[in-house]
């Protein structure tokens, strides 16, 4: 056995319209989604913080933005002086971007509470890692990404490895781990200088409930 | 500035690639000035210029008002970056998060898909629009 961590509840960012109803064959953009499409992977985080930092992550302007948007040329004739002002109007409002309004539409804040513990695999642990490492669809996505070993550092990988993580995930499920019977995997997401914590459970949603966060339990 | 009024809001109902094929088809079927102004109006021309590698945005304007033409090679740049904003539109349902969506650092790509595009990798791009979607 690989270390785990047992959870109770978690916190979740999710539909309005169904904040635990989740498809597998709709999903595929998760880090850790099922890459098989056939069980749903359900994500949420021991804090509200890592919740909202991982579904804003492409929102924030980029370090250059500004400075790019700011590169307005003098005008050079009458009818840029109003394409100017309109260029300002944008760059200013990149300053002071805010979360777009579609996601308080669609989303809210869900605090999920469990019928008993779950048991997830950690994936931040060293024998854990090394038995990773010695899956046969870990190894071969390890090969197409470069990486010549498996650590956590090829877990905080940018997103554009997702192929690694979800065959981690294809791991637990039906691979190294599969005779093991994890709820679920826990993870670590960097923020800035943060490290946090988050989670992906692939135990079956009807042992869970949540209700909208303020709202009573 | 007025927010775009968008006719077919959600992407819930198309497919990923159905909502990029939709937007190609809307950016080629505008003409080359409308398209330029409707760019430059949420992305404003200093970020057009640095998609097109153009170095006086003043050159964008003319564009919007058919007084110069870009070569064929920025059309096509240009085409593709209205592609991606009208499909991030109908994603998230602003064209302003749209576009400030293409300044962001993006996870997927770990740098701004503005800085994607300049540089012609316009499949990672479209792979993080259908990521987008998807979410």
């Amino acid at each position: 056995m690989s270390a785990v961590v047992a959870i109770a509840g978690f916190w979740r960012v999710g539909r309005r319209a169904g904040p635990l109803h989740v498809l597998p064959d709709k999903q595929g953009s998760g880090g850790f989604d099922d890459p098989e499409h056939l069980v749903a992977v359900i994500y949420g985080a021991p804090s509200l913080r890592t919740c909202l930092l991982e579904l804003l992550r492409p929102w924030p302007a980029g370090p250059e933005a500004a400075a790019i948007l700011e590169k307005i040329p003098l005008p050079a004739e009458p009818e840029d002086v109003a394409d100017a002002a309109a260029d300002e109007h944008i760059a200013a409002a990149s300053k002071r971007r805010a979360v777009p309004p579609f996601i308080f539409e669609r989303d809210a804040i869900y605090a999920a509470a469990l019928a008993g513990p779950l048991a997830l695999l950690m994936l931040t642990d060293v024998t854990t890692l090394e038995r990773l490492e010695c899956d046969a669809g870990v190894g071969r996505e390890m090969i197409c990404c470069g990486y010549p070993q498996f650590d956590r550092g090829a877990l905080l990988a940018p997103i554009a490895h997702r192929r690694l993580t979800q065959a981690v995930t294809n791991a637990v499920l039906r691979g190294a781990f599969s005779g093991e019977r994890y709820d679920g995997m826990s993870a670590d997401a960097r923020h800035a200088n943060s490290t946090l914590s988050f989670w992906g459970l692939v135990t079956p949603r009807r042992s869970m409930w949540c209700h909208p966060f303020g709202a009573p339990s | 500035m007025p927010e775009a009024t968008v006719e077919t809001p959600t992407a819930e109902a198309l497919l990923p690639d159905e909502l990029l094929r939709a937007a190609s088809a809307e950016a080629y079927r505008m003409s080359g000035p409308d398209l330029v102004q409707h760019l430059k109006r949420y992305l404003g021309r200093p970020l057009i210029a640095h998609v097109t590698k153009t170095a006086d945005a003043n050159t964008v304007s003319r564009w919007a008002t058919a007084k110069a033409s870009p070569d064929r090679a920025t059309w096509e740049r240009l085409r593709t970056l209205g592609t991606v904003h009208l499909a991030v539109t109908r994603i998230v349902g602003s064209a302003e998060s749209a576009g400030q969506w293409l300044t962001g650092v993006n996870p997927d790509l770990g740098r701004m898909p503005a800085d994607e595009l300049r540089e012609g990798n316009v499949g990672n791009v479209f792979a993080a629009v259908r990521l987008l979607a998807q979410q």
